[in-house]
């Protein structure tokens, strides 16, 4: 097979001089899958944008030679470099909401590739806009034309972008990160839809990603880049049976999962350096363990080890000098050893019965209630004292929904929430005041979630003060300290502002503070969905040691099951507003019984390097306003059965502890009774 | 869509009244029908009888809004408040202090102020729209820097130096059109071409600076990205994406002052010599008539209002997101 496209020492540059992008080299070969894995910040996406020539103007090319079958990119002018663009190498972005033009239909947005480079107008145009949606999977193609990006969801919205970037009939298509902003069925569904382009094509695929699941299902060749550089490359099987350089082996260490239960992830501790002030050794030396002398002077030179993988460290060239290695489990088990669950039959400290939370919809002059939009319908759960319940689901489950409402930010239509055997609900401002005191919330993202104007110390105290829970100046410096110190941060970050801090640093700040007026139950609310693999195991880590050491119950809200496995005790799972698994972590993610949570966790990427799996589940999630009749999800379920379109499953139990909403299990003969 | 349509116009209504209320109060705390009297009357006249009786032939002999005097629904009814001021509603302004009538003042004057007014709203926006395009298409280059320290430099000079420095120097100096004044027919070209010029003139700066901001924050968005990741040209990302995104905050600030163009412009108006509503109002302010000026608020009021509605239905016009949802 020849080689579609061929870097050699691409350098690109910041203005102020700073490489983010250090003489990469790599070939993709026609029908091959190259993913370029990275943590945010290493030079990835900018890696793309170079190749394409469409770097932001603080950015420019240094160097280097990209060759796309016969043609040097970067030297074509400006005119034949548009033709290459959408013609001869496509590319799609991240965020499929915010990449396609508002106000344009995305039959217009498809059209304007195909006039562009196949010369199609009117008719012609249309027919072919058509046939790739249908390629793409989009049903009901010609009425979809005609409507914009806003009416169609996430999934839809991507595959849109594909269509527009298969207009040109690429053969190499680059793909930023195509899935990270999709939910985990829906990200199957279009890294289905990619492989199967790529078999009937036989395009190259440039995958970019930061996930070592996605890399495990698409890639054929891996590269691993740390800091603007390429630090392994190496095909999938080699990469994933055995990492060669210390930051791989390291982000696979720091992968949650349910082998490493009870013991802390290998987290890479410190952050990437800034990249205007590089250091002269190598880039990943401050954070290896297994650095040394050398390391810190003299920047490793690529090595190519037996069967082709590549490594630039200095452990592989000059191997008798390199000092023994620590072994993994050395690291491993510094942290504290792992804690028996808190007992089981403690009484619940937050129970939770039949919770509703519904949104009006106002309609006509005089904005009558003309319908509920039920986000949260029925919800129980309870969390015992020192457990983690996790509460999975997808966007737009309602998940986040009843995180607020157990705090009372949102006003509950129903149902109630006892916290350490007091009602909250229907309690006035000042009487739920005090019982905030015992429950905190971390949010998602802790670049938007601290104020930005106000300093850590103040941040820490702002919530102690609104809960009284502040006393002597002096005392409450010490406390600070003490509080920082807990979190991992020098005490001294106290007088600095949030933007000072990396994001791991930000979450750790936002856990402080909640923490700081001694409460019993942390709501979490995806707090590392934000994060990097690595800065999310250091995350993880301090959730789980001051869980051990405080005695914390957290409600984990969470889209992320690797993430459940590994730090909850109890998991439900939310679909449509609505609870439809419940169970210990075991039960339900070794054992699941609802198909949804099947679907759910067939769905996540396996890290095994065994390649891809196949698309368990179609199909969107309804409107939350529309819910279907029934089983909410037997429009999508490959088990739905006639009874399941008519009534709500009741639950049924098939264990001590574990509960699902489903005609499969136990009420299923009550359901054909009833028909017959 | 209709149903909050009416609902708006409904909210008009509280609106209203309340603007009449205060133009009402504030009008008479500096100025009670006394004093109205004797500025009309000139001081060589005025004597208590006088007063007396203009202000009875006038209307204003009764109490501001409430009539203890007279019984039942009268005590509010026959007052100078509901006299002057509920009739409004209907569009009935009544007569101005000199006897003329409000309503048919307002239809003569609009069309001069509308002669001016329309121009410069139209050939404005055209070239504020162009020159802000300009400066975006050359972003970041020497252009770029010359083109926002002129609009800086535009924007930080008075309004009232424009009219006067261009009165003297095209009028006085070089004699190319006349000060001022007004005429009919084709020959008012004449008269209005310089306010037009000078109206388009002192907005080019703060509007296309404002303007260049809105492409520039437009051009930086993703879809941009993926627009020239298809193979688009600078120039196609421009006017196929760029400009139609970015003119819906422009259209939906612009919609809502194109009613009150009939108002015209108090400055260049009195400065010109147009014979439209603006001086219209500044002529009844100086007049202290009250009838005039509470006409020309209320007015004022309703084409805003008008505006904000307009603005409401040319969202569902430009963004498919409003009009579909």
């Amino acid at each position: 097979m020849s080689a579609v496209l061929k870097v050699s020492g691409l350098v690109a540059r910041l203005h102020n001089g700073a490489r983010i992008v250090d003489d990469l080299s790599f070939e993709i070969r026609q029908g091959e899958t190259f993913a370029l894995l990275g943590e945010s910040g290493c030079g990835k996406s900018m890696t793309a944008l170079s190749l394409l020539r469409l770097l932001p103007d603080s950015v420019q090319v240094d160097g280097g030679k990209v060759q796309l079958a016969d043609a040097d990119l970067l030297s074509l002018p400006e005119r034949d470099m548009r033709k290459v663009r959408g013609g001869r190498m496509a590319m799609i972005f991240q965020e499929p909401g915010l990449s396609l033009n508002p106000v344009m239909t995305v039959g217009a947005q498809i059209t304007e590739a195909l006039a562009l480079h196949r010369g199609l107008r009117g008719a012609a145009a249309e027919a072919r806009c058509i046939e790739l949606l249908q390629q793409v999977g989009i049903p009901d193609a010609p009425r979809r034309l005609h409507e914009y990006p806003f009416q169609m969801s996430g999934g839809m919205k991507q595959r849109v972008m594909i269509a527009m970037a298969l207009a040109g009939q690429p053969r190499l298509l680059i793909a930023d990160e195509p899935t990270t902003a999709l939910d985990v069925t829906i990200q199957a569904q279009v890294l289905q839809l990619l492989r199967d382009t790529q078999q009937q094509n036989g395009m190259a695929l440039l995958l970019i990603t930061h996930d070592l699941g996605v890399v495990a299902e698409m890639a054929h060749q891996v590269a691993v880049m740390y800091a603007g550089h390429i630090v392994e490359q190496a095909t999938r099987e080699q990469l994933f049976a055995a990492p060669a350089h210390p930051y791989t082996q390291k982000l696979f260490a720091a992968l949650p999962g349910a082998q490493r239960r009870g013991q802390p992830l290998a987290a890479i501790p410190g952050s990437v350096p800034p990249l205007q002030d590089i250091p002269r050794g190598c880039r990943f030396a401050s954070r290896c363990d297994r650095a040394w002398a050398l390391c810190h002077e003299q920047a490793p030179a690529w090595t190519t080890l037996d069967g082709g993988q590549g490594v630039r460290c200095h452990l592989y060239a000059t191997a008798d000098a390199a000092p023994a290695r620590t072994s993994d489990a050395e690291v491993a088990v510094q942290g504290p050893q792992a804690v028996a669950p808190a007992q089981a039959a403690a009484e619940a400290l937050l129970q939770v019965d039949n919770l509703q939370v519904y949104f009006p919809i106002r309609k006509g002059i005089l904005q009558r209630v003309a319908g509920q939009v039920k986000a949260v319908d029925g919800v129980s759960l309870s969390i015992k004292p020192g457990r983690t319940l996790a509460l999975v689901g997808e966007s737009g489950c309602g998940k986040t929904t009843t995180g607020k409402a157990l705090l009372q930010l949102l006003q509950p239509a129903a149902g109630s929430v006892r916290f350490a055997g007091n009602e909250l609900t229907g309690l006035d401002a000042q009487a739920l005041r005090k019982q905030r005191a015992g429950m905190q919330m971390v949010f998602q993202d802790p670049y938007a979630s601290l104020n930005p104007k106000m300093r850590v110390a103040e941040i820490l105290q702002e919530g102690m003060a609104a809960l009284g829970a502040a006393s002597s100046n002096n005392d409450r410096q010490q406390y600070l300290d003490a509080l920082l110190g807990q979190v991992g941060l020098a005490a001294e970050s106290k007088w600095r502002y949030p933007h000072e801090f990396s994001g791991g640093q930000r979450q750790r700040i936002a856990i402080a503070r909640a923490l700081a007026v001694n409460p019993r139950l942390l709501i979490c609310d995806e707090p590392t969905s934000a994060l990097d693999v690595s800065v999310q195991a250091q995350i993880l880590n301090l959730l789980k040691s001051l869980q051990q050491e405080l005695g914390l119950s957290y409600l984990f809200i969470t889209h992320n099951l690797t993430v459940v496995e590994y730090l909850a005790h109890d998991v439900c799972v939310m679909y449509l507003g609505r609870i439809v698994e419940r169970g210990a972590v075991a039960e339900v993610l070794h054992a699941p019984r609802h198909p949804y949570t099947q679907a759910l966790l067939a769905a996540v990427p396996q890290i095994d390097g065994r390649g891809a799996q196949m698309v368990s589940v179609g199909g969107d999630m309804p409107s939350p306003a529309r819910p279907p009749q029934g089983c909410h999800f037997h429009p999508r379920c490959p088990h739905a059965m006639p009874v399941c379109r008519e009534r709500y499953p009741q639950a049924s139990a098939s264990g001590a502890t574990h509960i699902v909403h489903c005609y499969l299990y136990g009420n299923a003969a009550e359901g054909t009774a009833g028909e017959s | 869509m209709i149903a909050y349509l009416i609902r708006r116009m409904l909210y008009a209504i509280p609106v209203l009244i309340g603007v009449n209320l205060l133009t009402f109060a504030l009008f008479f705390v500096v100025n009670t029908p006394d004093d109205m009297a004797r500025v009309q009357l000139g001081i060589k006249r005025v004597t208590p009888e006088a007063i007396e009786q203009w202000k009875q032939r006038h209307g204003y002999d009764k109490p501001l809004l409430y009539n203890a005097r007279a019984a039942g629904m009268d005590r509010f009814t026959d007052t100078i408040f509901f006299d002057k001021s509920a009739s409004m509603f209907v569009f009935d302004f009544g007569y101005s202090d000199d006897g003329r009538s409000i309503s048919r003042e307002i239809v003569t004057r609009m069309g001069p102020s509308l002669s001016i007014a329309l121009p410069t709203f139209l050939i404005g926006l055209v070239s504020y729209v162009t020159f802000a395009l300009l400066m975006t298409l050359f972003r970041a280059t020497a252009l770029d820097i010359v083109g926002v320290t002129l609009c800086v430099v535009l924007m930080s000079i008075s309004g009232l130096f424009y009219i006067i420095g261009g009165q003297f120097l095209v009028s006085k100096l070089w004699h190319w059109v006349p000060i001022s004044g007004y005429g009919g027919g084709f020959d008012n070209f004449r008269f209005v071409l310089l306010p037009i010029v000078i109206g388009v003139a002192s907005g080019i700066g703060a509007s296309s600076r404002w303007y260049r901001t809105i492409f520039l924050e437009e051009i930086g968005k993703d879809y941009v990205r993926t627009a020239r990741a298809k193979g688009v040209s600078e120039l196609g990302v421009l006017f196929r994406h760029v400009l139609k995104n970015a003119m819906i905050p422009i259209l939906t600030g612009v919609v809502v002052v194109i009613p009150l163009l009939f108002m015209g412009s108090l400055l260049t108006e009195s400065f010109f010599g147009i014979p439209g509503l603006g001086s219209y109002t500044i002529d009844a302010i100086n007049a202290q008539d009250f009838s005039v000026v509470r006409a020309m608020v209320f007015l004022g009021s309703v084409l805003y209002i008008a505006g904000l509605i307009l603005t409401d239905i040319s969202y569902t016009l430009v963004d498919p997101r409003v009009r579909l949802s």
